[in-house]
């Protein structure tokens, strides 16, 4: 009797609303690995199919040929890495300092950051080119990756703040009794509890470059240094747009952010904290 | 212990210090000079009569024009539905990922997805999707048995368009939410639930009062980040709307992005940037105010 | 003792980043002025010379010109780097660094005012010439050079006055663009479908209303026409009304035309058959929305331009029994009304150093040879006269049609005031959104166009007469 109701309770809490929100994060891939392999008639013409009819891999065979995607695939990779690794420091850092320390200038180390964030980077657009002009980064792979780093860390920093704090005190209190340093804490108790929280902002940072267009179409006026958010801007013509070829460019695009949620999601929860306490 | 007291006084500067020079940096000059063209007249159209022009373009904004007043309305009506719905799914889409059935690691990784799309390919795929002639669903529809001239226009119809857009950019956000949640979950010790079943409290008991108190501070921060995210993001709605049909759809940055980017007026688009910034920051201090965020660093 | 080594910390914090902000602006040469904008002028008038690298290698010194193109993409990019390539070996000691922008026309023009507040201004940039170019001096006048050159009678005197016209301002009408192609508006016609009712395709705008009405099949999906409501809408209308009412110009003595009875009325039974002859979503349609729905069949005519002919053709499998381009419907005077077109072409740019060479390049495009496979890459008319007897143009159907509406003696042209530096702007901020309000029964016709005409008058007093 317990045992049919925690069957139906398991139905009706996870599997139901979990398929209707799968369906409705699904379909639009799904379609849009479809799209990846018709033709262009079978897209926009006069008989629209829904499975490709004929399915072809010419989409794939032209996007990664004809326009250098390999290549962008390897600036994109490069610089979204680097990137990442300097946010991910920088914001344990600020996390760490906001939530675990009192000081003067706190408060205005936070509007510091929100501050930064608050005005779309579009207007800022011209001058930030000017600063990147006179630093002698612009057009090369260092403009994107200084950017990003300066782009990324407020929200990231906020975000880990919050990671921070939920992890108890006493864990840390504990590492001090026994003698270890702030540093050390830090190190050796602090960094692996919060590692979900790391992963969590380590993604969200990673994909938010990985996306960039704005900056990297700006800075950039090298065709060899160009990322895949701006590559795929060229897909689109005056007047074709080649809806095969961008979905094809897009399903390529997507597959390291794919291979990573699905490497790092096992680290999302398997958050320490709790054991480390109880033990 | 006083020399460890002082090591731990300074630490915190220490650990800020990078980002605090980057940010400044990077971020001081571009800021300022918004601020600066805000004064100034500043239009490729009218170029001949640039040159500083005092609070002007601020004084026209608030008494001559109509487009702003729609725009904010329509950014506020646009920033509560996106945060509210993305909150609400997302953590219901965290609390399924969060407990155990078969097939959790794929599930996982799979529904978090749409965070990796942007902007632009968004609109894409939702064209794909919600096009009057060619779209998919409109597809099925003829296919279960709509006439196809009866068929929705999902994206231009002013009924359906605010929905439609709320939906797409749903789609986006809600992994946002779930991540950053499914993270924070695993703070909480396993022994305060434990302790909960023993009392013989219920679910949404659990829920009301140990998970949601212990997200808190993540909910707030979260919910303050993506407010000021979804105001300022202008990829989706303008590459699929343009900002209609009249106006409809213009947020007060792609008002800006269509005064200075596109028409050329940077001066008037600059003073729209200040007015973006200056409600945003009252907004954040607000909201940190309300939710005693940060009430605890008053050394 | 704590307490100030803290305070001291957090000062020397503090001074540290206001050094760094600080010096980004010093450096950027804008600190404690005003007049930014000036400072950035002069800082891309002197310091232009980081833009352009000479190499002393192979004995002989080597100018690289900077090219940008603007709406590229990757076809694009290829003919345009295998041209070069050419270029480059006809001509030793220059090199093109050669740069294709994606995007529209915003995007290009962004691109370029970064670099020019960055000093960074390219040598030769290939786009529509905005009327601001001009008026903010970022071009240089080629008259002098064109004057000189042995090619130059290749360029029809039509779009020199188009080019020229730009220049409102000076008295001797200066010419800041070589124009390379022709841009013809067309109207795509479904042959097949219109036979089914009896009908041929219209030749008159009356005959249009009459087709559209009898073929249009709305419980099928299947629409008589596209009306293009969202972006580039306004231009697209204001197109349309003029070849309706055959008035050849926006101003005549002074005023405004665009709100004469004969434009009116064309707008109100145009835009009138919203929802009923034409698709609910056309109230937001740009140009792939349009695209989207007409060639997957559910359109039977279409008003655009030859440019994407070849598109609209592959998605008919190139039948043209079921696919035609055709001249746009003759008006109430019976003659065809072609709007001109903003001129489009090479220009080099005032912050060049190396002018001479940037000549050298941009005539050499112009050429025959170059003009005619450039256009035929593009699918559009070339300007230059030889090249327009070039036998792809006379050979494909629709590019004949587009050169034989173009050239004819029976057609008009109506002159756009592109040279109004706020003409993109009032389509864009006023007239789109107003339009739409007509499309969705918030405003009449009437006012509609009166408001629209009041706001060019405006600008054209102001620019134009000075008032």
């Amino acid at each position: 009797m317990n045992k049919r109701r925690k069957i139906i309770e398991k139905i009706f809490l996870i599997y139901l609303p979990l398929t209707v929100m799968m369906l409705f994060v699904l379909i639009p891939f799904v379609w849009a690995l479809v799209t990846s392999f018709k033709t262009p008639e079978a897209i926009t013409g006069t008989e629209i199919s829904l499975l490709p009819h004929p399915a072809v891999f010419d989409n794939y065979i032209k996007v990664w040929k004809t326009n250098k995607f390999s290549t962008y695939f390897i600036n994109s990779l490069l610089v979204c890495t680097a990137a990442l690794i300097v946010i991910v420091l920088c914001s344990v850092l600020n996390g760490y300092a906001l939530a675990r320390f009192n000081f003067k200038g706190k408060k205005l180390f936070m509007l510091l950051l929100i501050g930064t964030q608050l005005m779309p980077v579009i207007i800022l657009i011209i001058p930030l080119f000017v600063i990147f002009k006179q630093i002698g980064l612009i057009n090369t792979r260092w403009s994107l990756i200084v950017f990003y780093i300066a782009m990324q860390i407020p929200f990231n920093s906020i975000l880990m703040k919050g990671f921070v704090s939920g992890i108890p005190v006493s864990i840390e209190e504990a590492a001090w009794v026994d003698g270890a340093g702030r540093v050390k804490t830090m190190l050796l108790v602090v960094f692996p509890s919060l590692l979900p929280g790391i992963v969590a902002t380590g993604a969200f940072a990673f994909v938010s470059c990985w996306n960039e267009f704005m900056i990297s179409f700006s800075f950039i006026t090298s065709q060899d240094l160009f990322t895949i958010p701006v590559a795929l801007k060229y897909m689109i013509g005056e007047y074709t747009i080649d809806y095969g070829s961008l979905a094809a460019g897009s399903i390529i695009a997507l597959i390291p952010p794919v291979c990573l949620f699905a490497y790092i999601q096992k680290y999302l929860i398997s958050g320490l904290g709790a054991g480390a306490v109880k033990g | 212990m006083g020399k460890k007291k002082l090591k731990d006084r300074s630490l915190p500067y220490l650990m800020i210090l990078p980002s605090v020079i980057l940010l400044l940096g990077i971020f001081g000059y571009p800021i300022l000079k918004v601020f600066m063209l805000s004064l100034q007249n500043y239009n490729y159209a009218d170029y001949a009569n640039k040159g500083f022009a005092g609070l002007e373009n601020f004084r026209k904004i608030f008494t001559e024009d109509t487009v702003i007043k729609e725009s904010l309305v329509f950014s506020l009506k646009w920033v509560v539905s996106e945060v509210g719905l993305q909150l609400v799914f997302g953590m219901i889409l965290a609390l399924i990922l969060n407990a155990r059935f078969k097939g959790r690691g794929a599930v996982r990784a799979l529904a978090l997805i749409p965070w990796a799309v942007s902007g632009v390919l968004t609109t894409m795929l939702w064209m794909l999707i919600l096009n009057q002639s060619i779209g998919l669903v409109n597809q099925l529809l003829i296919r279960f048995g709509s006439m196809p001239g009866e068929v929705p226009a999902w994206l231009a119809n002013t009924g359906l368009i605010f929905p439609s857009i709320v939906v797409i950019e749903l789609w986006r956000g809600i992994p946002f939410f779930a991540i950053t949640l499914l993270a924070a979950m695993q703070g909480i010790p396993s022994d305060v639930y434990e302790a909960c079943d023993i009392d013989g409290a219920g679910k949404t008991a659990r829920f009301r009062y140990i998970t949601l108190p212990y997200l808190k501070e993540t909910i707030v921060l979260t919910t303050l980040l993506r407010a000021i995210w979804e105001f300022n993001s202008t990829d989706m709605i303008f590459t699929l709307t343009n900002g209609g049909p009249v106006n409809m759809t213009t947020t007060l940055p792609i008002y800006m992005l269509k005064t200075a980017v596109v028409s050329g007026n940077y001066g008037y688009g600059s003073a729209l940037g200040v007015i973006a910034f200056v409600i945003l920051l009252v907004f954040a201090v607000l909201y940190m105010k309300a939710s005693r965020f940060g009430g605890e660093d008053n050394e | 003792m704590n307490n100030k080594m803290m305070k001291w910390n957090w000062k020397r914090i503090a001074a540290a980043g206001m050094a760094v902000s600080l010096a980004g602006a010093a450096l950027s040469g804008c600190a404690g002025k005003a007049d930014a904008a000036k400072t950035e002028e002069t800082a891309a008038k002197t310091e232009n010379t980081g833009a352009v690298r000479t190499k002393a290698s192979d004995g002989g010194e080597s100018v690289t010109l900077k090219f940008w193109k603007a709406s590229a993409n990757d076809e694009r990019n290829a003919w345009w780097e295998e041209t070069i390539a050419k270029f480059e070996a006809e001509n030793p000691g220059i090199e093109i660094e050669y740069l294709g922008v994606a995007g529209d026309d915003s995007a290009f023009n962004q691109k370029l005012d970064m670099a020019f507040a960055a000093g960074e201004m390219p040598d030769v940039i290939s786009t529509y010439c905005e009327a601001n170019y001009i008026t903010r001096e970022l071009l240089e006048p080629l008259d002098s050079y064109f004057e000189n050159w042995e090619s130059r009678d290749q360029i029809p005197e039509v779009y020199l006055e188009q080019v020229r016209a730009m220049d409102y301002a000076s008295e001797d009408k200066k010419l800041y663009t070589i124009p390379f192609g022709g841009n013809v508006q067309c109207m795509y016609a479904r042959p097949d479908i219109l036979k089914e009712s009896g009908l041929d395709i219209p030749g008159t705008w009356d005959e249009f209303f009459t087709a559209a009405e009898t073929a249009t099949d709305k419980e099928q999906g299947l629409y008589g026409y596209v009306i293009r409501g969202g972006s580039g809408g306004a231009n697209a209308l204001e197109m349309l009304m003029y070849s309706y009412s055959g008035i050849t110009d926006f101003f005549i003595d002074d005023k405004c035309t665009l709100n004469d009875p004969r434009n009116v009325e064309f707008v109100e039974r145009f835009l009138g058959n919203y929802g009923v002859l034409t698709s609910e979503d056309d109230i937001n349609k740009g140009w792939p929305e349009m695209a989207a729905q007409y060639q997957s069949g559910k359109a039977v005519l279409m008003m655009h331009n030859l440019g994407s002919a070849q598109a609209n053709y592959e998605a008919f499998k190139n039948d043209e029994n079921v696919i035609k381009a055709v001249p746009l419907p003759k008006g109430v005077d019976g003659k065809l009304t072609l709007p001109t077109s903003k001129p489009a072409g090479n220009m080099i740019t005032a912050a060049s150093e190396h002018k001479e060479e940037a000549w050298k390049f941009v005539s050499w495009l112009a050429e025959k040879e170059q003009a005619s496979a450039y256009e035929q890459m593009m699918g559009n008319l070339p300007v230059n006269s030889e090249a327009i007897k070039d036998s792809w143009v006379q050979d494909i159907s629709y590019m004949k049609m587009g050169a034989d509406a173009y050239t004819s003696p029976d057609s008009q042209f109506c002159s756009f005031p592109y040279y109004l530096p706020n003409f993109t702007n009032i389509e864009t901020n006023y007239a789109m959104p107003n339009m739409q309000k007509v499309l969705l029964g918030q405003m009449e016709v009437q006012e509609f166009m009166d408001g629209w005409a009041a706001e060019l008058q405006k600008e054209y007093d102001k620019v134009v007469l000075g008032k």
